[in-house]
C-alpha cells in the first residue's frame, strides 16, 4: 500500500473535490482499469461520508478532565488540619475517599473531599453543608456515621466514620448469599433507611457499592442524603435534564441502575424512591443480578421504567415466597404500589420469617427459636435483676399523683393526663430515684386522697400532688412535693400554664423536683435529662391529646388519637413518644365497639410499622416493645416472639404491667402454668395495692382447672375489697365450672343490662353457657338470635356463639363456629382452647384443627 | 519544584535527536499539565469549553526558560503535549478497564468512572491501533491525527507546529480520517 500511497492520495482528494455527481466518472478514468485502485479509493471516500462525526471532537478536554480527576490522588501522604491522610479508598461524584487518622482523638477516619466543581458552586455547598448536617444527625448502628464536614483553606471534606469491611457490591459479585444470611442483611439495610426516613432523611443513591458489610458482620449504609447536592448540581449544569443529554460531551453522572422510575424522571422524589432502590439492592442480593441492568445506560433506563423484573424462579425453592414478593413490591414502578414506608418493610421480613419458620419447621430453625427465646429470658432476668437491685439501692421513692384538674373546659381536660404522664417519664431517666410507675398511680385518678396517706399507701419518700386550676380563663398548676414521713412541704409552686409552652412547663417542674429531691447527679443522669423527647411544643400538646382520648376512648376518640399522633410525628418525625402512642391507637382501631372499627389487618399492620419506627427511634420504649407484644399475642399468635417483645419491655422497667399480663397470657395459652403463676406473683412486688396480681392467679388457676385454688383467692379477694366491682365477673366463671349455674346467672344478667353493646357481646357467652347448663335452652337459644341480629349490625366474633353451644351440646353448630371464629382469626381464640368452658368438646377429632389454626 | 532549566535542556535535547530526553520530559510535563487542568476544570463554567492551546501554552510558559530555547521549540511542546495526552488516555482506560476485570470492580459512585464512557473508550482503542498503523504509511499524517485529536489543535496551529502549509494540514487531516476510518470499521 505504501507504494502506491501517494497515487492513492492524490486521486482521492481530487476525487473528493468533484461534485459527487461527477465523482464516479472521474475515479474510473483515473484509475484506468486498475480495479484496486479504483476500489480501494472508493471504500476510503465511502468511510469518510458515510462516518461524519468520526475523531469530530478532540478528546484533549477530555482527558484533562479524567487527569483532573486522577489529580486528586495528591492528597494521599499529606497533612490536612488534624488529619493525617493515609491512602486514596474510593472515589465518587463528590470526589475523593481517603482514609485518615484524626489526630486530635487518634482515631481513624475517612475523609470524602468535595470535587473542585462543586467547590465553585457556593448554592451547592451550601446545600452539601445542610445534608451533611443531617445525615450528621443520623446515629445508628447500621449507618456509617458523618462526623461532620469541615473546611481547611480551599479544601471542604466531609469527616466519616471510617468502616472496615467491603461493600455489598464486592461481596454480591463473589459470594452467594443464603436466605438466613439474606434475612439479616435486608433487615439491616432496612432498619437503617427506616431510621434516616423517620428522620426526614431520603437516601437518593442506594446501591450495593453504597452499603458496606463490617468485618463484625453489620450493615453500615454511606453517604444518606448527599447524593441529593450532587444529582441537583449536575441537573443545573444540564448534564442529566433529559436522556438525549447522557452521553453529551461523554459525561453521565453515574449509574442509572438503581434510580427509581420518579428519580429517572426527573420528578419530585419521597422515601418512596429509596423504597425502589432497596428492592433493587435486594433482588441483586438474592440473584446477584441487577434486575434492570443492560448493556447501554439508554436500555437501563428503558428497563427501570418499562420491565417487570424477572421473578428469581431458581430461588424459589430456597427461599421463603414472602421474602420474594416483598422485593417484588419494592419493586413497582408506581410509588403507590410500593411499601409506604420502609418501616412496613420491616413488618414483612418479620412475616416472612415466620412464614418461614412454619413452613420449613426444621430442626434446625426450632432450635434456633428456641435458643433465641432461651438467651432472651436469661436477659430478661439479668437485667431484672440488676433493676432490682439498683432500685433496692436506691435511697429515694417518689410517686407523682395524677394531677387533678376540677371542672376542666373540655378541650384543656387533656392536660391534667399528659403533664401527669411527661412529669413521670423525664423523672424515670434518674439513675437512683425510683419513681411509681402511672400503673400504680391510676388507683388515685379522680380520687380525692390525703397525698401523705397516697404516700403512705404506697410506701415512698416523698409524694407529688398537683392540680390545674381554671382562674378567670387562665390555667395554673399548682404543685406541692411532700414528704410522706413527716408531711412537711418540702416544695411548693403556682405557674402558669401556657400551651403553647408545655417543654418548658415540663422542665421547669421537672427540674425543680429534681433539686429538691436529688442532691448530685451523675453525669449520666444529666446527659438523660438534657435529652428532650421532643423539641416541638405543638407535637408535644398533640401527643398528650393523643393519650387523652386513647384514655377516654369514646366514641370517635380512637380515630382523634390516630390523627393527633399522626399530626404530632408528622411535626416531629423523630418524637418516638408519637409513633408509639400511634401504635396504640392503630391498634385500638380494631377493637369491636370503637366507631368505624377498621379490619384488624389493616390496622395492626398499621400499628406494627408505627411501634417499630418508634422503636428505632428511642430502643428504651416500653410501650412499644408492649405494642408489638401485643400484636404477636392477639394478632399473629406467634407466641416465641409474644414471650420476647414481652420479656424485653419487663426487662426495660419491671413496673410495666401490662407486659407483664401479657406474659401471662402468653405462658397460659402454651399451658406453661407454674411459670404464668410465677409471673402473676411478681407483679406483686410492684404492686401490691391492687387485685391485679391475685385475679391474674385466680385467672391462672381457672384456666388450670383448680377450681379449688381459684375460689380460695376469690373468697380472699372478696373479704379484702368487698366493693370491687370485677371481682363477681371472675367468680361467676368459678361458678360456671363448678355447677353453680343459678349463681352465675345472677351475676351476669346484671352485665348484660348494661348499655355498652360489647359489654353484651362479651357476657353473652359465659350467659349462654349457663343457660345451657341450667336446663333453659331457649334462653340460651335467644341470646344466640340475639347476637345473630347484632352481627348484621357490627362486628360480632363468632366464637361467643360456638361457647354457647357448646353449653348446649350441640358440637356441630360449635365447631362451625369455631371454625369461622378461626376463619376470622379471632384476638382470643388461642386463650379459648385452653378455658374450661370448652371441655366438652376436646375429645372431638376437629378440636384438633382448631388447636392448629390457634398455633398451639 | 520543578527546575525549569532542567526542561528547558531536556527540550533542547530532544529537539536535538536525543530519544531519550523525552521520557524524561514526560512525567515532568505530565505533572504540570495535571495542575492545570486542575486549574482551569475548576474555573470551567458550565457551557464553557476549555481553550485547548491557552492550556498548553501556559504549560509552556511555566516549564521552559524563553530565552535558552528557540520559538519552534514551541511547537514540538505542543507535540509532546498531544502525544502525553494520547498515553495518558491510554493507559486510564487500560486501567481502567484492567480494575474492571479484578477486584476493583467496584462501581465506586457517582461520576468517576463515567467521565470517558464506554463507547469513548471503545473510539480511542480501536483507533490506537489504526493510527499505529498509519505513522508507518504516513507519519505526518498520523501526527496531524495526534495533534487534532488528543492536543485539541485547530488546522493553523497544526501548520505551525508541523510547519507545513494549512491547505496540506487540511488534506492530511480528511485522508487520515477517512482510512482510519475504514481502519476502525474492519
Amino acid at each position: 500500500m505504501k507504494n502506491n500511497w501517494e497515487k492513492v492520495e492524490k486521486i482521492f482528494h481530487t476525487t473528493l473535490d468533484l461534485p459527487s455527481g461527477e465523482r464516479k466518472t472521474y475515479l474510473q478514468k483515473a484509475c484506468a482499469g486498475d480495479g484496486q485502485l479504483f476500489s480501494e479509493i472508493e471504500s476510503l471516500i465511502d468511510s469518510l461520508e458515510s462516518e461524519p462525526g468520526f475523531l469530530a471532537e478532540p478528546v484533549f478536554e477530555l482527558g484533562l478532565g479524567a487527569m483532573h480527576k486522577n489529580g486528586q490522588k495528591s492528597f494521599a501522604g499529606t497533612t490536612i488540619g488534624f488529619y493525617e491522610i493515609h491512602e486514596k479508598i474510593g472515589a465518587g461524584g463528590m470526589g475523593d475517599v481517603y482514609k485518615a487518622v484524626d489526630t486530635r482523638l487518634n482515631r481513624p477516619v475517612a475523609l470524602k473531599f468535595l470535587s473542585e466543581s462543586l467547590e465553585n458552586d457556593r448554592a451547592a455547598k451550601r446545600q452539601l453543608v445542610k445534608e451533611a448536617q443531617a445525615a450528621a444527625a443520623l446515629e445508628h448502628p447500621n449507618i456509617c456515621a458523618v462526623h461532620g464536614i469541615e473546611q481547611t483553606g480551599e479544601h471542604h471534606f466531609i469527616v466519616m466514620q471510617y468502616i472496615e469491611g467491603r461493600t455489598l457490591a464486592e461481596i454480591v459479585e463473589k459470594e452467594s448469599i443464603g436466605v438466613d444470611n439474606f434475612k439479616s442483611l435486608a433487615r439491616q439495610i432496612v432498619t437503617a433507611v427506616a431510621f434516616a426516613h423517620s428522620h426526614g432523611v431520603i437516601h437518593r443513591d442506594l446501591k450495593p457499592g453504597n452499603i458496606m458489610l463490617t468485618t463484625e458482620k453489620y450493615i453500615k449504609v454511606l453517604d444518606f442524603g448527599l447524593a441529593k447536592v450532587i444529582r441537583q448540581k449536575h441537573l443545573i449544569d444540564g448534564e442529566i435534564d433529559n436522556k438525549s443529554n447522557f452521553s453529551q460531551n461523554g459525561l453521565v453522572i453515574g449509574t442509572v441502575s438503581y434510580m427509581s422510575p420518579e428519580q429517572l424522571r426527573g420528578e419530585k422524589i419521597d422515601y418512596r424512591s429509596d423504597i425502589f432502590s432497596v428492592g433493587i439492592v435486594l433482588y441483586e442480593l438474592l440473584t446477584k443480578k441487577n434486575p434492570f441492568s443492560r448493556k447501554s445506560q439508554a436500555e437501563t433506563i428503558a428497563a427501570i421504567l418499562s420491565d417487570k423484573p424477572p421473578r428469581p424462579e431458581k430461588f424459589k425453592s430456597d427461599f421463603p415466597a414472602g421474602l420474594i414478593n416483598l422485593v417484588e413490591k419494592c419493586l413497582q414502578k408506581e410509588p403507590e404500589k410500593r411499601f409506604q414506608s420502609a418501616a412496613e418493610i420491616l413488618v414483612e421480613l418479620d412475616k416472612a420469617e415466620s412464614e418461614n419458620y412454619l413452613e420449613i419447621a426444621s430442626k434446625r430453625r426450632r432450635k434456633f427459636f428456641i435458643k433465641a427465646a432461651a438467651a432472651a429470658v436469661i436477659l430478661a432476668f439479668v437485667l431484672a435483676f440488676a433493676y432490682f437491685y439498683a432500685a433496692r439501692r436506691s435511697q429515694r421513692t417518689i410517686a407523682i399523683l395524677p394531677i387533678s384538674f376540677e371542672n376542666p373546659p373540655a378541650e384543656k381536660e387533656y392536660l391534667a393526663g399528659g403533664l401527669t404522664q411527661s412529669i413521670i417519664d423525664k423523672l424515670s431517666n434518674l439513675s437512683d430515684l425510683d419513681v411509681k410507675s402511672e400503673f400504680l398511680i391510676a388507683r388515685y385518678k379522680g380520687k380525692t386522697i390525703e397525698p401523705r396517706a397516697a404516700g403512705k399507701e404506697l410506701n415512698v419518700d416523698a409524694v407529688y400532688a398537683g392540680a390545674i386550676i381554671n382562674r378567670a380563663d387562665d390555667l395554673f398548676f399548682n404543685y406541692k412535693l411532700i414528704r410522706t414521713s413527716d408531711g412537711v412541704v418540702i416544695a411548693s409552686d403556682e405557674i402558669k400554664i401556657e400551651e403553647s409552652k408545655l417543654i418548658e412547663l415540663q422542665e421547669n417542674v421537672t427540674s425543680r423536683i429534681i433539686n429538691e429531691v436529688k442532691s448530685n447527679l451523675t453525669d449520666e443522669d444529666k446527659n438523660r435529662l438534657a435529652k428532650k423527647d421532643t423539641g416541638n411544643d405543638e407535637a408535644k400538646r398533640l401527643y398528650f391529646l393523643g393519650r387523652y382520648y386513647l384514655n377516654r376512648r369514646m366514641n370517635d376518640d380512637v380515630n382523634n388519637a390516630v390523627k393527633s399522633f399522626n399530626r404530632a410525628k408528622e411535626l416531629d418525625p423523630t418524637y418516638a413518644k408519637a409513633w408509639a402512642g400511634l401504635a396504640d391507637a392503630y391498634l385500638s382501631q380494631s377493637l369491636p365497639g370503637v366507631e368505624n372499627a377498621i379490619p384488624p389487618v389493616e390496622a395492626v399492620g398499621n400499628a406494627k410499622a408505627a411501634a417499630k419506627t418508634a422503636l428505632l427511634l428511642d430502643n428504651t420504649l416500653c410501650e412499644s416493645y408492649n405494642s408489638l407484644g401485643m400484636i404477636s399475642l392477639k394478632y399473629e399468635w406467634n407466641w416465641t416472639e409474644a414471650e420476647s417483645y414481652f420479656r424485653t419491655a419487663i426487662a426495660r422497667d419491671p413496673d410495666f404491667l401490662p407486659s407483664r399480663v401479657g406474659l401471662i397470657n402468653v405462658l397460659s395459652n402454651q399451658e406453661r402454668y407454674d411459670e404464668a403463676l410465677e409471673e402473676a406473683k411478681k407483679i406483686k412486688e410492684t404492686d401490691s395495692l391492687s387485685i391485679l396480681s391475685d385475679a391474674e392467679l385466680a385467672k391462672i388457676y381457672y384456666r388450670k382447672h383448680d377450681f379449688e385454688q381459684m375460689d380460695k383467692i376469690i373468697t380472699d379477694l372478696f373479704d379484702k375489697n368487698p366493693d370491687n366491682t370485677r371481682l363477681p365477673y371472675l367468680q361467676s366463671y368459678l361458678f360456671l365450672k363448678t355447677g353453680k349455674y343459678k349463681e352465675a346467672i345472677g351475676i351476669l344478667e346484671k352485665t348484660y343490662q348494661s348499655e355498652k353493646i360489647s359489654d353484651k357481646v362479651f357476657v353473652s357467652a359465659p350467659l349462654g353457657f349457663a343457660y345451657a347448663k341450667a336446663n333453659r335452652p331457649a334462653e340460651a337459644l335467644k341470646l344466640i338470635e340475639n347476637l345473630d341480629v347484632l352481627a348484621k349490625k357490627i362486628y360480632v366474633p363468632a366464637q361467643e356463639r360456638a361457647v354457647i353451644y357448646i353449653g348446649l351440646g350441640d358440637v356441630d353448630k360449635a365447631f362451625e363456629y369455631l371454625n369461622k371464629s378461626c376463619a376470622e382469626r379471632y384476638s382470643t381464640l388461642p386463650s379459648l382452647i385452653t378455658d374450661p368452658l370448652v371441655d366438652d368438646i376436646k375429645s372431638d377429632a376437629r378440636f384438633a384443627a382448631v388447636k392448629k389454626c390457634a398455633n398451639l | 519544584m520543578l527546575s525549569t532549566i532542567g526542561i528547558t535542556e531536556l527540550l533542547i535535547d530532544w529537539s536535538a535527536g536525543k530519544d531519550d530526553a523525552l521520557e524524561k520530559l514526560f512525567p515532568l510535563v505530565e505533572k504540570e499539565l495535571h495542575r492545570l487542568a486542575h486549574n482551569y476544570m475548576r474555573k470551567l463554567q458550565p457551557g464553557n469549553t476549555l481553550q485547548t492551546t491557552a492550556v498548553i501554552n501556559e504549560t509552556y510558559i511555566r516549564l521552559i526558560d524563553q530565552n535558552k530555547v528557540q520559538w519552534q521549540n514551541r511547537a514540538h511542546f505542543f507535540g509532546i503535549a498531544a502525544n502525553m495526552m494520547r498515553r495518558f488516555l491510554l493507559n486510564y482506560i487500560r486501567d481502567r478497564k484492567a480494575k474492571k476485570r479484578g477486584d476493583g470492580a467496584i462501581e465506586v459512585s457517582l461520576a468517576d468512572s463515567m467521565l470517558v464512557t464506554e463507547q469513548k473508550s471503545h473510539e480511542i482503542l480501536a483507533l490506537e491501533e489504526a493510527l499505529c498503523m498509519l505513522a508507518e504509511i504516513d507519519e505526518r499524517k498520523a501526527k496531524v491525527v495526534e495533534l487534532r485529536y488528543y492536543g485539541g489543535l485547530n488546522a493553523d496551529e497544526i501548520a505551525e507546529v508541523l510547519k507545513v502549509s494549512v491547505v496540506t494540514v487540511r488534506r492530511d487531516w480528511t485522508m487520515a480520517k477517512a482510512w482510519l476510518a475504514r481502519e476502525v470499521r474492519k
